[in-house]
């Protein structure tokens, strides 16, 4: 069977050809050299001037409130491309739920794919960053490396995403304020005035929103941050604001992440969440890093305080295959206690 | 207890005590011998010295641009370049400059990634290195000592932060 016809080759050949056109060689350097395919960093071309890489991860759950599943959950694609130094665009495109095997048997029935992201960035010093499109909103750690090859368990705080909208489509400005030998203070503005560009299906869903995030980070030392955002929640018609506050600290073999989030609408209960996860890292020849993490979740009706214990095994450089346990969820939607395990790949 | 509770636990208890029982590799923590070398950019970059803090950022793409007194319109690019992982210079560079091992790398690199921000270019040979950082403005890249030559200027790294 053949898997691509002769006009799709041309079209791919032409938008290939087109890039390289709109594409300038910066340097003299023969693009053999640098570019071509690194494993969990993409395939280059022109000169590293577009990259084209992804994730899979594929998820086995084993909790006592939902079915018994297997899928790959998340197919991710990649693109970037920079045709100039200072300016960059970016997407990245996501396959859900592709194939499934459940009590059902193999389906297709929840398949879905969406747009994460899609943006232009220009760039003009390390001080100021202006990215317009739909992006990851700057709310927390985890939100901006939610990607399953990038975080430690299979489960996802919720704190970390049910409290705002995890995607904005508008403007985020990056500006660093302050600058030191070895710390940083970035400020960030962002806000979205037009409806998102593919509806991310959150809780929280911003219709119209305006935010800053304030993040103190040291080079190699620990990283903290404040964010706060207004919206219009699309889910319920109305203004409500989001709080949160984060921590990171990687210290010796140890890795100390926490989040919480606040949120208050404008009528009704104030409801919030927060966690503390504890990694570490050890000098062993298997890779294996123990995972620990509590949380505590006030939804106004439930109160959760889940606890992940598990462990993460990196067999090479872009690979994680996770196994946790999860005991004190009950009464959520995420499906009570149990036992979730996954394989990522970053490619 | 439910059953995919006492799963969970097991599971996570076993796994829990083989990482606590698994022996530290031979010699993970002691230092390699040291490499020689040098810090290398075009003689027409005028940056001679660099913090070592300066050069982490650089290499950790955190610093992309130089900020020369010539007050260049626009910011000249940065453009690190690296040798392959496992070579020993490349080796003693990450440990000394960027103080973190390749897991630890690597983990911060995936994030980056994720990021659309690419590690440094990897060429396979210092002479390759030195080939593209005199050709190329706002190249920095480092060298075996007895690989410098007028082609390439040096760049002093100071210690501390």
């Amino acid at each position: 069977m053949r898997l691509s016809t002769p006009p799709t080759r041309s079209l791919l050949a032409g938008v290939i050809a087109a890039l390289a056109l709109l594409t300038p060689c910066a340097t003299p350097t023969s693009a053999a050299e640098v570019d071509g395919y690194t494993p969990g960093r993409g395939l280059a071309l022109f000169e590293n001037r577009l990259i084209i890489g992804g994730y899979l991860a594929m998820n086995l759950s084993l909790l006592d409130q939902t079915p018994d599943r297997f899928a790959p959950e998340d197919l991710s694609l990649f693109v970037t491309w920079q045709p100039a130094d200072h300016f960059k665009f970016f997407g990245e495109f996501e396959a859900e739920d592709a194939v499934v095997l459940d009590g059902s048997g193999l389906h297709t029935s929840h398949a879905g794919a969406s747009l994460e992201r899609l943006y232009a960035e220009w760039e003009p010093s390390d001080v100021l960053r202006l990215r317009l499109g739909k992006m990851l909103t700057p709310i927390g750690i985890w939100n901006l490396i939610h990607a399953a090859p990038l975080v430690w368990t299979v489960s996802r705080p919720l704190a970390t995403m049910d409290f705002f909208d995890t995607g904005v489509t508008g403007a985020v400005l990056d500006v660093t304020v302050l600058r030191g030998d070895d710390v940083d203070l970035v400020a960030t503005a962002f806000g979205q005035a037009t409806d998102q560009l593919d509806d991310t299906g959150a809780p929280h869903a911003f219709r119209r929103a305006a935010g800053g995030r304030l993040e103190l980070s040291t080079t190699q030392g620990p990283r903290a941050g404040l964010s706060y955002v207004r919206f219009d929640d699309r889910n319920d018609d109305h203004w409500e604001s989001t709080f949160g506050c984060d921590f990171f600290w990687e210290t010796g073999r140890f890795e100390l992440s926490a989040e919480a989030s606040v949120n208050d609408p404008s009528s009704g209960a104030t409801t919030w969440g927060a966690y503390t996860q504890l990694v570490y890292h050890p000098r062993w020849t298997l890779r294996l890093h123990p995972v620990a993490r509590i949380e505590y979740v006030d939804l106004g009706t439930v109160e959760r305080t889940p606890f992940v214990f598990g462990m993460a095994w990196k067999p090479s450089l872009g690979t994680i295959v996770k196994i946790e346990g999860i005991v004190g969820g009950d009464d959520t939607n995420l499906g009570g206690e149990g036992l979730l395990a996954s394989l990522a790949v970053l490619f | 207890m439910k059953r995919h509770e006492a799963l969970s636990v097991f599971v996570a208890a076993l796994m829990w005590v083989a990482a606590a029982a698994e022996p530290p590799r031979a010699g993970a923590d002691e230092r390699h011998d040291s490499a020689s070398w040098v810090v290398v950019v075009p003689p027409s970059n005028p940056v001679r010295v660099l913090k070592r803090s300066e050069l982490d950022r650089i290499y950790r793409r955190t610093t992309r641009y130089w900020n020369t007194s010539e007050a260049a319109q626009p910011a000249l690019p940065i453009l690190p370049i690296n040798l392959p992982p496992g070579n020993v210079l490349r080796n003693d560079f990450a440990r000394n400059v960027l103080r973190a091992d390749d897991e630890s790398l690597a983990t911060f690199w995936n994030r980056e990634y994720f990021q659309g921000v690419l590690p440094p270019l990897v060429l396979q040979s210092p002479a390759a290195v030195r080939a593209y950082v005199a050709a190329t403005p706002g190249a920095i890249g480092y060298l075996p000592a007895a690989l410098v030559d007028p082609s390439v200027a040096v760049v002093r790294v100071e210690e501390g932060d």
